[in-house]
């Protein structure tokens, strides 16, 4: 498959896994295009075996850098290395889940993930929609995998706060 | 949180809307552009821009070195040293993005490709370095790794500014 032909399979899903990151389709476009560019530079010279997964793994990893220095902010990332996992008890979600309505609709969801902090949208995004688990998402985010367990619990709470609410 | 990752999984489609109108024209020149400063699969030409291949080359085979000494060590996290340096970078790259706007367009293109070369950190060294070492050696093991990265970089900014003036009269 020629590169035209890669950029016409797999744009569509690498933008809006890049959107669900860098939240602005600007960003987007220039890291799922980035993407596309590096692997042609590559391909050529290194046989990658599976292009979708090597695509979407570079994209990622794009699209983070481009949040990174549009917001300036290596808060969201420093911050996180300096944390520790704290003893606070967080929301026991799975009863929560089951006791109460969800108000699960696309637009709702979207809405709902887009207003969370980056910090808390990233990693719910890499694991809800891109199935990553904590392991495989600290490596991405080169943080520790009890940082990202907790922001995950964090970012979880607040976006079923969103979606209990009726709309 | 299952029945959202459940709801998430089977309508992951409707999730997606449509790309941003002429994306695909602009993905093409972008294309174009690399293919004409380098074909896939192929050395680099040497153009009249040959200079800037040499400094990334020259870079690029340290990067290569520091590499293969890093895969004998444990990685250890020297977060704040390597975060400073490359906060520096950050800097330096941001500038010469500034500048190149005055250039011409095969030179901006030859320019964020060159930055990225330099730039680029499959897996960062501080993570690579032994714990064996003393906190003084890893320092100065990243010091003289994000060092040649600077000097590169600034190699590259005198070159564009260089280019953007013209020959002098």
């Amino acid at each position: 498959m020629n590169i035209e032909e890669l950029y016409d399979k797999y744009s569509k899903s690498l933008f809006f896994t890049s959107l669900r990151i860098t939240g602005d389709s600007f960003d987007a476009e220039e890291a799922m295009q980035d993407t596309f560019i590096r692997y042609y530079q590559h391909s050529g010279k290194t046989g990658i075996k599976n292009p979708e997964s090597w695509l979407r793994s570079v994209c990622i990893r794009r699209s983070i850098d481009i949040l990174r220095n549009r917001n300036r902010d290596k808060d969201f990332i420093e911050e996180w290395r300096k944390t520790e996992p704290d003893n606070t008890e967080l929301p026991d979600s799975t009863a929560q889940d089951e006791h109460k309505e969800l108000h699960l609709k696309v637009e709702t969801i979207k809405s709902a993930l887009e207003n969370l902090p980056d910090g808390y949208r990233i990693i719910l995004s890499l694991n809800l929609f891109e199935g990553y688990d904590y392991k495989e998402i600290a490596g991405i985010l080169k943080v520790k995998e009890s940082t990202v367990r907790t922001q995950y619990m964090r970012g979880k709470a607040r976006l079923l706060q969103i979606l209990e609410k009726p709309f | 949180m299952d029945s959202l990752k459940k709801y998430i999984t089977e309508n992951k489609d409707r999730f997606e809307g449509e790309l941003p109108e002429g994306h695909r024209e602009r993905f093409l020149e972008k294309l174009d552009r690399c293919r004409q400063a380098q074909p896939a699969g192929t050395p680099a030409k040497w153009t009249p821009l040959k200079q800037i291949g040499r400094i990334a080359a020259s870079i690029a085979a340290v990067f290569v070195l520091a590499f293969f000494i890093g895969n004998f060590f444990q990685k250890e996290s020297r977060s704040s040293t390597a975060a400073s340096y490359r906060s520096k970078l950050e800097e330096m790259k941001n500038q010469i993005l500034r500048l190149s706007q005055k250039a011409a367009p095969e030179m901006q293109e030859y320019t964020i490709n060159t930055l990225e070369n330099i730039l680029f950190e499959p897996v960062p060294l501080q993570e690579q370095l032994p714990e064996e070492l003393s906190s003084r050696e890893k320092e100065k093991i990243l010091e003289e790794y994000y060092n040649q990265k600077m000097q590169g970089v600034k190699k590259l900014k005198i070159f564009l500014a260089q280019k953007i003036k013209g020959p002098e009269d």
